[in-house]
Parts: C-alpha cells; structure tokens; sequence
C-alpha cells in the first residue's frame, strides 16, 4: 500500500471518527497548554531565583509595606507609592555605621529590563568596592548588566511606565507619559550573579530631566507656566544600603523603623522570597515530565476505551487485502492526524489568546514567534512524541497482534 | 487444541473463552480454475471454514492451495500466506462503514473493473455515500465489487447473495462463472438454490464438518 493511500485511508478515518478527533485532539491541546504554562511559570521563577541581592544588608524606602518594598528592591516589580525625598536620602546616608547608601529611581525600562536612575559618585563607590569594577567616568553615566545582552555605543528606546513616587511629590499629578527617549549605553558590567545583570543604571539626573520635560510638556498643553525643577523632583524609589558593621544592622534599622520610612533587612524578608522562588523552580523541573507521563496514561486509557473499535478496523482494513502491517500504520497515521489536530488547536488558541491580550501588533507577534516558539515547539514535540510512541507501541502491541477470532 | 491431525484436515475454534467450540473440517485440495461449494446445515462451522481458508482465523493442521501446502498455527493470528492470496467477501464485516463507496477503490488492484462491477451493481450513482448509509443488499454488493476487482487468485465468497433479488443474485452467477471461465478458484458457501441454479461451471461439492468436538 503507498504512503500516499495509507494517509488518505488515515484523513477518511480522522473525519469519520469525530467524537475520538475531538477527544485526542482536545487532550493534546491541553497537555501542549498545560506544558506551555509550565515553561512560563519555570522561564519566570528562574529569571527571578537570578536576581539575587548584590550585597546591600538593608533597603530603604518609604513607609508603606516592607514586603512590597523588598519585592520591588529585588525585582523591579510592584511598584512603590512614595519615594525618598533628598533630606531623607541624606538622613540615611549620614547614619552611624552605613557605609554605602546607594540611591534608586525605578519606573522605566529599556529592552524589557529595568531602568534604574542612581547617584554616580555613591554607585560607582559602592561597584568599585564590592565588585573592584571601575566603570569610564563618561559625561554621562549608562551602565548594563551582563545579562541585558547590549553593548558599548548602542542606542535603546526608554519606555516610562510609572513616575508615581514622583507625582507623590507633586500637586499637580498626571497620568503616564508616552513620551519616549534614547540612551546610548557608556559601559557594561561584568556578571555579577545579581539582579545587577538585568538592570541598566544610569544617572538619576536625566531621569529627572526628562520627568520635568514631560511634565512642563503637559503644563504647556493645558495653557499654564510649570513651575522651576526644584528638589521635589529630585526622589529616589529606594536606597541599598550597606553597613560598615552587620552587628549594627538591627540598630540602624530599629531607628529609621520609627520615622516616615522603612529599613528593610534583605537577609530576613529576601530570604523567605528566595525560598519560595527556588520550590517553584524545582517543582516546575518536574512538572514536564510529570505532563508527558500524564499524556502517556491518558493516552493509553483512551485507547484501552477504543480498543475494540480499533481491532475492527484493523480486521475491516486486513479484510479488505490491507496487510496487518499496513492496516497498523493506517491506524498510527489517524492518531498521528488527530495529535496534529490537537497540536494545532493548541497553536491557533494560544496565539489567539495572546492576540486578545496584547491586541492586533504584528511587531509583537513576530517577536513572540522568535521568542516563545522555541518554548512552544519544544512542549509541542515533547506532547506529540510522548502520545505517538504510546500509540504506536499499543498498536503494534495489542491491536496488530490480536486474533480475529472474536470478531470473524 | 490438537495438533497431531490428517494432513487434509484442519482444527479450529469457533467463538472465545468457555462458549467456544473445537471444529474439525476435512477439505479438498484446491486447484486453479475450480469453483467449490461447501455445504452443511446452518450452524455447522461454515463461515468459519472459510474464514480460515482466508487467513483470518488460526488453525491446526494445513490447506493446499494450486500445489503448495500452507501450514496453519492455531496460535498464530492468522495466516498471511493466505490472506496475502486470497480475497474474501465474509458474512460480516462486508464493508468498510466510515468510508464512502468511491473510498473503497483504495483496496483494489483496478478502478476500471471495480466501477464496472459497480455499474452492474447499480452503485455507480451512489460514489460518495457512505457504506452505513446504504442497504443490507447495497453493501453486500459493493463488497462484492471490491473483492472481485482485486484480482487475486483465490476468492472466497460466504454467502454472497445475502440479502439480494433473484436479478442480482443471477448476475452474481454469471459473474462468479465467468471468474471461473478466467482462470479463478472460488470457495462459496450458498444456501441460495437461484445461485446455483444459474452457475454456468462444474461444482465441486464437500461436505465440510467432519466431526465437532
């Protein structure tokens, strides 16, 4: 029998059989999904288990919640409410027994990863201490992480999301602006196994600058003068502090815990997130194979379930002169078409999911085609070969080497 | 099962587990151009026969067919040396139901024959109705029409004229004598007196059962 007769034999019997397609087709579907989840949650813990502290035992930022403080000192994530004005800044900075204060302005990102505006002289001190890296001391500071995959010269498009420990200071508040600029990057840090590899830290002064020019942008639209940049501009998100002495780090702490702002210790709430970052890690290590050993019994049920239906068609096809052989490979060639099928359910939703979500970009779904089809590809074949070998090996095990006795 | 039988008997089983029944069968030796009728009364193993002579059931003991012996294992799952020869219309499983009438052209040697056995079939008309949307009679016939356009030497026919008029049922006489006129060996199993009455070729009868165990 040509190849050409066994695939039209097969497409007939995918047709034929609806309510077995949707079945096989649906449980593929959701194993590729339930896989394709998997990689997200596992793609986002581990990006997350790397950002690890730099070495700072505290974190400063104003009063508000201390977890969320820490998360966002961490992960540039969750964003503050309140920034640190510059007397707090420097009451922090001119306690006994910190060493390093290192300022933070979050709220922007350039290529996905966080931008962090800072003060120069107090970063490039703490970065030449901790790291012994002495970073060129160009007119303007743009610094890279290791892990941002950008080089000395580029130019990159700074996307402003939140200024809201900015507006906190301002009266006048406003929404978010759209108002994009360039940086060009004046140095690259070495890796540093840190959430510094994923961060591009720049002079807080430009930040600043463009939040004004944005602001005086939306001043001038509504017809009225804006005010001179004054130090209401000048806020930080938080502050990384190191202290000369760890024994000190309860006291320091337990004397700003009482003002308007919070000293987070990174070594007891960081942990706890670290910990729970890493169960996620590991559990989702499993969590494939777990799927493929879930679409391997499920598979075998299904066809256990069919079994029957299956003999007879191996028995209609052997009858009709098709060799046992062939009649088995008509057989795996319908299961192959309806696991193609479920495939390209699987396909067609998530993408139409994603298109929901993000809207109509097709800039957006080129880059989750380069990006997020590798994932998708990978989970896709693991489902596809995990149910073709079951299928075919109870075929070719039970269904091929059956008796007809019973049905004859 | 036994195994130690006459060379010219074969041993099978009918049925499975404890409703199942040992049958002996004691059959001629098959040569070319000949057409065989094997007789016996309703029950008695026919269907069975004839499925082993196509390979579809296991058995003990061997069959010849044009000169060569093919041994049987009765724990085999059939016997691809005759499966592989012969073509078989049996009593169930006539028709593929999933697939459409022009769909079984895909198991035959020649479209050109098998649409002019469906001509005189009167299925010509029916090439995209599926097999379970036809009658009994209809796709007794296209099953027919498949077995004989395969071209094998050997066909076996279980009761061909199931659920047929007499016109039809003559036709398929003509058609199985002319097959015999070519050069074809056919086994058929036939309570139908019409049938017989209008072949047009020497018969060779046999009784088959030769003692139920």
């Amino acid at each position: 029998m040509k190849l050409k007769q066994i695939v039209g034999l097969a497409g007939r019997y995918t047709a034929s059989d609806m309510g077995i397609t949707l079945v096989i087709a649906l449980a593929t579907c959701c194993f590729i999904w339930a896989l394709q989840v998997a990689t997200i949650v596992s793609s986002t813990s581990d990006f997350v288990a790397n950002q690890r502290n730099p070495g700072f035992e505290l974190v400063a930022g104003a009063n508000g919640d201390p977890l969320r403080l820490s998360i966002h000192s961490m992960y540039n994530v969750l964003q503050l409410r309140d920034g640190l004005t510059q007397s707090e800044y420097y009451a922090v900075k001119e306690s006994r027994g910190v060493k390093h204060a290192v300022p933070f302005l979050s709220g922007e990102t350039v290529n996905s990863f966080g931008l962090l505006g800072t003060s120069r002289p107090e970063f490039l001190a703490w970065l030449s201490e901790k790291y012994a890296v002495d970073v060129p001391r160009d007119q303007v500071m743009c610094v890279a992480g290791a892990a941002t995959g950008m080089s000395v010269g580029d130019v990159h498009e700074v996307n402003h999301h939140h200024h809201e420990a900015m507006e906190h200071n301002h009266s006048h508040s406003h929404s978010h602006c759209e108002h994009d600029q360039n940086i060009r990057v004046s140095a690259v840090l070495p890796p540093t196994g840190t959430w510094l590899d994923y961060r591009v830290i720049c002079d807080a002064e430009i930040l600043w600058h463009q939040h004004y020019d944005e602001w005086v942008h939306m001043f001038e639209e509504s017809g009225e003068s804006a005010p001179p940049m004054s130090d209401d501009f000048r806020v930080y998100s938080w502050v990384g502090v190191s202290v000369a002495n760890p024994v000190l780090t309860d006291r320091i702490r337990q004397v700003f815990d009482v003002n308007s702002m919070h000293l987070v210790s990174t070594t007891q709430e960081l942990r706890d997130i670290e910990s729970a970052v890493q169960s996620v890690s590991a559990f989702t290590t499993y969590f494939d194979w777990l799927v493929a050993l879930a679409a391997v019994l499920c598979t075998l049920l299904l066809l256990l379930l069919i079994r029957k239906s299956l003999v007879l068609r191996l028995l209609s096809l052997v009858l009709r002169g098709v060799g046992r052989r062939a009649s088995t490979t008509v057989l795996s060639f319908t299961v192959m078409l309806q696991v193609l099928l479920g495939a390209l359910v699987f396909v067609a939703s998530f993408f139409g999911l994603m298109w929901i979500t993000e809207g109509a970009d097709s800039q957006w779904l080129g880059s989750w085609a380069t990006i997020g089809g590798i994932a998708i590809a990978q989970n896709t074949v693991l489902v596809l070969a995990a149910i073709l070998i079951t299928s075919s090996l109870f075929l070719y095990l039970s269904v091929r080497k059956t008796s007809f006795d019973e049905f004859v | 099962m036994e195994t130690t039988i006459a060379p010219s008997q074969i041993l099978c089983v009918r049925g499975s587990g404890k409703s199942s029944t040992e049958l002996r069968f004691e059959l001629p030796v098959l040569q070319r151009g000949h057409l065989y009728h094997v007789q016996g009364r309703s029950g008695t193993g026919k269907s069975t026969l004839l499925s082993c002579i196509a390979g579809m059931l296991p058995f003990a003991g061997t069959i010849t067919v044009f000169g060569k012996t093919i041994s049987g294992n009765a724990q085999s799952t059939g016997t691809p040396e005759l499966y592989q020869l012969s073509s078989a219309l049996l009593q169930r499983h006539v028709v593929d139901p999933d697939l459409t009438v022009r769909s079984h052209a895909t198991f035959v040697n020649s479209k050109r024959d098998f649409d002019s056995y469906l001509a005189e079939f009167d299925l010509l008309s029916m090439n995209k109705k599926k097999a379970n949307n036809m009658s009994m009679g209809q796709q007794q016939r296209l099953g027919l029409a498949v077995v004989l356009a395969q071209h094998r030497d050997l066909i076996i026919l279980d009761e061909p004229t199931a659920h047929q008029d007499i016109q039809y049922t003559r036709s398929i006489g003509s058609i199985i004598s002319r097959m015999i006129h070519e050069g074809k060996t056919i086994v058929f199993s036939s309570h139908d007196r019409e049938l017989l009455q209008s072949l047009d070729c020497p018969v060779h009868q046999f009784n088959n059962v030769v003692k139920p165990a």
